[in-house]
């Protein structure tokens, strides 16, 4: 299984909007209570259009609701797999 | 196992609760595809003696009992989950339960394959009759018990399509 990849700031926008219910939220995407609840707890990424309905309910940006906890850039990642490649290059 | 699953239908109520109708019908089927058939095995295995020997009808009894029992408590199960919740059960499936059904549909598929290669294409070479028939019934059950403890294990421990 891989692990959870994403985490979110639902439950405080949930907050921050009238307190809304998991219920509501997920009446309004089009998803069960449950599943939000999930999603919450990082037990369930989210597809991508499921996770622009969430931001779209909150007014907010895609990467504002979700974040990748310690996102690595795939060009450090190649560097720092090659050390020598740029001296090869010069 | 059994206390698991009433403190899964009892633990708490439809407003609160994390628990998905989808996951509470699988805890039904687990129960329903296990309680019944593992004693029928172990009857088999220590209790039968060698299946070639025995008449049919001593083969067919304890098998009808099983899968009868089987289907009792399934269709219990469901009725009362039903009843208690109602409002639940009329939910369409989501995208989650949608990912996890497809998840534990493709673990138990690789089961079943590979059982059916067992008794289909390697068994009736050295087995015949019945020695082939409980086998395949076995590995049926078996995909069966893995299709729906895998969703259980998917909803209880998550799922990251």
């Amino acid at each position: 299984m891989t692990e959870a990849a994403l985490t979110n700031s639902i439950r405080t926008l949930r907050f921050l909007n009238g307190e809304m219910t998991q219920a509501e939220l997920g009446q309004r995407i089009g998803v069960t209570r449950q599943t939000i609840a999930a999603i919450e707890a990082g037990k369930y990424s989210p597809s991508l259009e499921a996770a622009f309905r969430i931001a779209d309910v909150f007014g907010k940006r895609v990467d504002e609701v979700f974040q990748r906890p310690t996102p690595t850039p795939p060009g450090n990642a190649a560097r720092a797999a090659t050390p020598s490649s740029d001296a090869r290059t010069q | 196992m059994m206390s698991c699953i009433f403190a899964l239908m009892e633990a708490t109520s439809d407003t609160t609760s994390t628990i998905s109708y989808r996951e509470r019908v699988a805890w039904v089927s687990l129960a329903a595809f296990t309680l019944p058939y593992i004693p029928y095995f172990a009857w088999l295995r220590f209790k039968a003696g060698p299946v070639a020997d025995m008449p049919v009808l001593q083969l067919v009894l304890p098998f009808a009992l099983a899968a009868g029992s089987s289907a009792v408590l399934y269709g219990l199960g469901r009725l009362w989950l039903w009843l208690r919740f109602r409002d639940d059960a009329r939910l369409p499936l989501d995208e989650r339960d949608r990912a996890i059904a497809r998840r534990s549909l493709s673990v138990a598929y690789g089961i079943l394959i590979a059982g059916m290669i067992v008794v289909g294409g390697l068994m009736p070479f050295s087995r015949a009759g019945w020695e082939i028939v409980h086998p395949t019934v076995a590995f049926i059950l078996l995909a069966e018990i893995v299709n729906h403890g895998t969703t259980v294990w998917l909803y209880r421990r998550g799922c990251h399509d």
